[in-house]
Order: C-alpha cells, then sequence, then structure tokens
C-alpha cells in the first residue's frame, strides 16, 4: 500500500484501506482501550440521554480491520466480511431489531469502506430522514452565515484532493450542505470545525445523504448543543474529560496541571471535530463509524485511549511541547514508538 | 512504511522540535506572552505563521481554538522568547479564547483591510480586552493583507484614527507580501520590554515570568 498519505485521495477517499502505520496505531489504540475499558464503569455514567442506544460494553472496540467475526468466516476472511456486510445493510431494520449487538459488535471491528455511505446513514436513522426532501429548498435559499461559511471553505481540508481545488466540487458541496444546515437550524447556524465533519461525510456519500446524516449528527448526538452560541456542552465534556483524566491517568493530570496544560488547549478540536483535525482520515473514519453507533463516550473513550498510549512522552514535555505535539495530526505516530 | 509520508514526517517540524527539545534548554532570558485576535479569516494564522516559519501557505485549517506558536528573537542584548497564542475568530469561541487574555502581555488586534465589517468589529476587540485582559497590556492594531490594495475598503487613514482615539500603536502589514510582520512583533515585544525592563521582575511573577537564573544584579536595564 503506497497511497497512506491521506491528502492523496480522490473523490472517494481511496485509501481507506489502513496503511501499516495506521494499523499500527489502531493496535496501539485498541490495547490502551482495552486498559480503559477496564475501567468501564466510571465511563458508562457519561452515556448521553441525548443518544440511547446502549451496547452491552462487554467487547471492546476493535479498530483493526474487521475479520474476526468467526461464525460467518472461511478461508477468504474479507469476501465474507463483504457478503456479511451486504446482508445486514440490505435487510437492516430486521438486523437492528433483532440482531442488534451483533450489530454493533461487528461496527465495532470496522466497517469496510464500500459500505460506510450507506451504514453511516443506517447507523442514525437518516436514510430514511424526511429533511432529506428540504434539502433542494435550502439550496435555493440565502443564509446569513453564507459569508462565514465562505471564509471558512477552502481552510477545510485544503490538502484534500477533493476539497483543495478552488470552486471545485468538493468546495462547492462543502458550501451547500454547510449553507443548507445553517438555514435548518438558525440556533447553531454555522459553528467553525462542523465543516470538518460534513467533509469527513461527503468523502462517502453525496450532499443531500450528507445533509441528513449531519443532521442526525446534530440532534441525536449532542454535537448542535457542542456548537450552539453558548458552547455549553464543549464546556461539560472539557470538565467531564479533566475529570476522567484525573480519575484513570492520575500522574498525567498531576503533570498536566503542573504545566498549566488546560483540557481545553488539546480537547476543544477533538470534540468539535470528532477527531478528523487531529488523526489520519482513515483512523478518524473509524471512529466515525463506532460513534455514529455509540454516541459521544466514544470520543472520551478515544481521547483517554490517546493520553494513556502518550502519557510516557507527555510525561517528558512541557506545556508548549505538549501543544506542539496535540496539534499536530501526526503526533500520534510518535506513540507507535516511530521518535 | 510509505517513503513520502515518512520523510514528511521526518521533515515536520514537530519531530525536529521534538528531538531538539530532548537536549534543549532554556536558552532565554525573558518569556513573553502575546495574543492575536480578530475576526475569523483576516489572517492570524498566517501572520503567525510568516513571524514564526518566515513562510505563507493557503493550506492552513481554519484555528479550532486555540493554537501556538514561539519564536526567540534578540532585543536589546536580551534573548526573548514570544510565545504567541493564536485564536479562534468566531464570536462563540470567545468563552474558551477570553480565558487567554489575562496572561497575555501584548495583544495583536488584526483585521482584514478588504473587509469592512473586520474592521468595525475592532471596537468590539478592544471592549473584550478592556473586560479580560490585564490593564496594562500592550496593544497594537494591524490591518492585514495590506498587498491586496485593489480590493481595500478601509483605509490606512481610519486604521490610524482608531487607534490614535486609542491610544494604541498601528501598522499595515501583509503576511503573504512579508510587510510590517517581523516589525510589528518586535516593536510589541519591545514595548513589552520598556515596561518591564523598570521593574523588579519577581514583582509580578504571573506577568512576566523570567528566568530564576537571571542574576538580579545584571545589567537588568541594559
Amino acid at each position: 500500500n503506497n497511497n497512506n498519505n491521506n491528502n492523496s485521495g480522490s473523490f472517494h477517499v481511496n485509501n481507506n484501506d489502513p496503511s501499516p502505520g495506521d494499523l499500527a496505531l489502531l493496535a496501539k489504540l485498541e490495547e490502551a482501550n482495552r486498559l480503559i475499558e477496564a475501567d468501564a464503569k466510571s465511563l458508562n455514567s457519561l452515556s448521553g440521554s441525548g443518544h440511547s442506544r446502549k451496547s452491552s460494553d462487554t467487547s471492546q472496540i476493535s479498530l483493526t480491520s474487521g475479520t474476526s467475526i468467526s461464525q460467518e468466516r472461511n478461508e477468504d476472511g474479507e469476501e465474507d466480511i463483504w457478503t456479511l456486510w451486504g446482508r445486514v445493510s440490505n435487510d437492516w431494520d430486521n438486523f437492528w431489531k433483532k440482531r442488534n449487538s451483533f450489530v454493533r459488535e461487528l461496527v465495532r471491528k470496522g466497517v469496510p469502506h464500500h459500505f460506510r455511505g450507506i451504514v453511516w446513514q443506517l447507523l442514525c436513522g437518516a436514510h430514511d430522514s424526511p429533511v432529506k426532501k428540504q434539502y433542494a429548498d435550502y439550496i435555493k435559499a440565502t443564509s446569513a452565515c453564507e459569508k462565514v461559511i465562505r471564509r471558512d471553505i477552502a481552510r477545510t481540508y485544503p490538502e484534500h484532493d477533493f476539497f483543495k481545488e478552488k470552486d471545485g466540487l468538493g468546495q462547492e458541496s462543502l458550501f451547500n450542505v454547510m449553507k443548507a444546515y445553517s438555514l435548518h437550524d438558525r440556533e447553531v447556524g454555522y459553528c467553525q470545525g462542523s465543516g470538518f465533519i460534513v467533509g469527513l461525510l461527503l468523502m462517502q456519500m453525496p450532499e443531500e445523504e450528507a445533509f441528513a446524516v449531519l443532521v442526525k449528527l446534530m440532534q441525536d448526538y449532542k454535537m448542535r448543543d457542542m456548537y450552539k452560541p453558548t458552547m455549553a456542552e464543549l464546556g461539560l465534556c472539557m470538565y467531564q474529560l479533566e475529570n476522567l483524566v484525573q480519575e484513570l491517568i492520575p500522574d498525567l493530570h498531576v503533570h498536566f496541571q503542573s504545566q498549566s496544560f488546560h483540557t481545553s488547549m488539546y480537547a476543544s478540536s477533538w470534540f468539535l471535530t470528532l477527531f478528523t483535525t487531529a488523526l489520519p482520515l482513515p483512523v478518524a473514519c473509524r471512529i466515525m463509524d463506532v460513534f455514529l453507533s455509540e454516541g459521544m463516550e466514544v470520543i472520551f473513550k478515544v481521547a483517554l485511549a490517546l493520553l494513556t498510549l502518550g502519557k510516557e512522552d507527555l510525561l517528558c514535555l512541557d506545556m508548549e511541547g505538549m501543544l506542539k505535539v496535540s496539534y499536530e495530526p501526526y503526533f500520534f505516530l510518535f506513540l507507535v514508538g516511530w521518535n | 512504511m510509505n517513503i513520502r509520508f515518512f520523510s514528511k514526517l521526518l521533515r515536520s517540524d514537530v519531530f525536529l522540535d521534538y528531538q531538539l527539545r530532548k537536549m534543549a534548554k532554556k536558552t532565554y532570558d525573558l518569556l513573553f506572552k502575546l495574543l492575536l485576535i480578530g475576526d475569523s479569516g483576516v489572517g492570524k494564522t498566517c501572520i503567525l505563521f510568516r513571524f514564526s516559519d518566515d513562510a505563507f501557505t493557503t493550506t492552513f485549517i481554519s484555528t479550532i481554538g486555540i493554537d501556538f506558536k514561539i519564536k526567540t528573537v534578540e532585543l536589546r542584548g536580551k534573548k526573548i522568547k514570544l510565545q504567541i497564542w493564536d485564536t479562534a475568530g468566531q464570536e462563540r469561541f470567545h468563552t474558551i479564547t477570553t480565558s487567554y487574555y489575562r496572561g497575555a502581555m501584548g495583544i495583536m488586534l488584526v483585521y482584514d483591510i478588504t473587509n469592512e465589517k473586520s474592521f468595525e468589529n475592532i471596537v468590539k476587540w478592544l471592549r473584550n480586552i478592556d473586560e479580560h485582559a490585564n490593564e496594562d497590556v500592550e496593544k497594537m492594531i494591524l490591518g492585514n493583507k495590506n498587498d491586496m490594495d485593489e480590493k481595500r475598503v478601509v483605509s490606512r487613514d481610519r486604521g490610524e484614527a482608531i487607534a490614535r482615539e486609542h491610544g494604541i500603536r498601528f501598522m499595515e502589514t501583509s503576511a503573504k507580501a512579508n510587510i510590517n510582520i517581523d516589525r510589528a512583533f518586535n516593536e510589541l515585544a519591545e514595548a513589552i520590554l520598556d515596561k518591564t525592563a523598570g521593574k523588579d521582575p519577581t514583582e509580578a511573577p504571573d506577568r512576566v515570568l523570567v528566568e530564576k537564573r537571571v542574576d538580579r544584579g545584571s545589567n537588568r536595564c541594559c
């Protein structure tokens, strides 16, 4: 795989097969997750009221590619995962009702890229959402937020092939979806950061579908509370994460305190962009898989996993050093031992 | 592992910095904390990048929350480390960004000379400073993008007038054409140095972080 630079995707990100580097990172994340799951009880209390689908929490999030659904597997494991996902997505309602925990387990093991577009819609219930009908009207209307949205279009995935061309297809669809949402939800309007989530959706599906998923993410996954003008939910998440770090990684918490390294310095964008600006895109896609299935709790888990993985490195750095690495998307490569 | 990917990593500032940091000891006499504020899209990140890395690029993502850069400058024989905080311009990020006002010793208020609204909002940003920053914080107004004269809507006179009205320094800059960027930061740093040079540095520990090793008796007022 010589195409693991996440800036080199074409319309549909053509690099969603994780590279060896990504796999190593994923494996590390998985390992850290196990540690954190061991203390899952304290996390369970966080599970959002806004998103009621709760998994059994007995399993780990498998972040490596999905190949271990044993009962469906033969020699050609890869083929079978596709067949299985084909069946699940074709008979979604049935699977979702009758074999819910199985489907969730499957999601944790990885949605194959080919199915992401449809499975993301199915997971959040956007596939039969009536808001899709409104989309065409929104596109024709004028939004008060157009200027501010425009200002950020070229600053969203500026190095990604699909979005980098000025006024190209990617930038135009990004603008359309953001504008449509600002009309759909006047209270939130437009908030910086949301464009990265819309961009990630547009890498998987057309505008109208991306819009429907965005509306679900906003309404049912607390994202609109995150983006509201007061940003109260973001403040709450910062507070919760800080307390979780104190409880689960106490020595890191002490170090952060002594360095005046505040949670908002590193974690604001984690919550506001769901890791799309912090991690390589294939990893961000995997997080989105599980986020759509399990909700905001997943973001806390990934955050704690990253901090647990990076603990030894972070403990050696002062505030400036920690800030630098936490803003660098490839910082997390340090965590897999390439420093 | 992909060669291109790895070489990109090796060239990245973070990697080099991380390596250097392992060995580096503090190499400055004074630490000044600066803050960049202003409407979204006026060029705060580009100004900072021009100053810290002497380069211009259009491939920045919008600043989500807060970011920062470091640059050490030498003024009057003193090595001064500038820790410069960059902020998200959108109004709703104020709850996050205003918490950085308090520690700032110098604040750059940036507007875009091709964007009337960003200029009008300078008054609002000044009010924010009054509410959240230290009283004696050094301020400077920057009218950025002055390489784009054909699109100018805010005259230099208006910029100068508002600065005069509030008794603040003013400069027009261009991060793209590298106009006045170094000068702006140096002037702001000098103003802070003027203020701190006369004082005993230990008197204001929360604002002026001075290396403890600096000998009190040494030529502070050089």
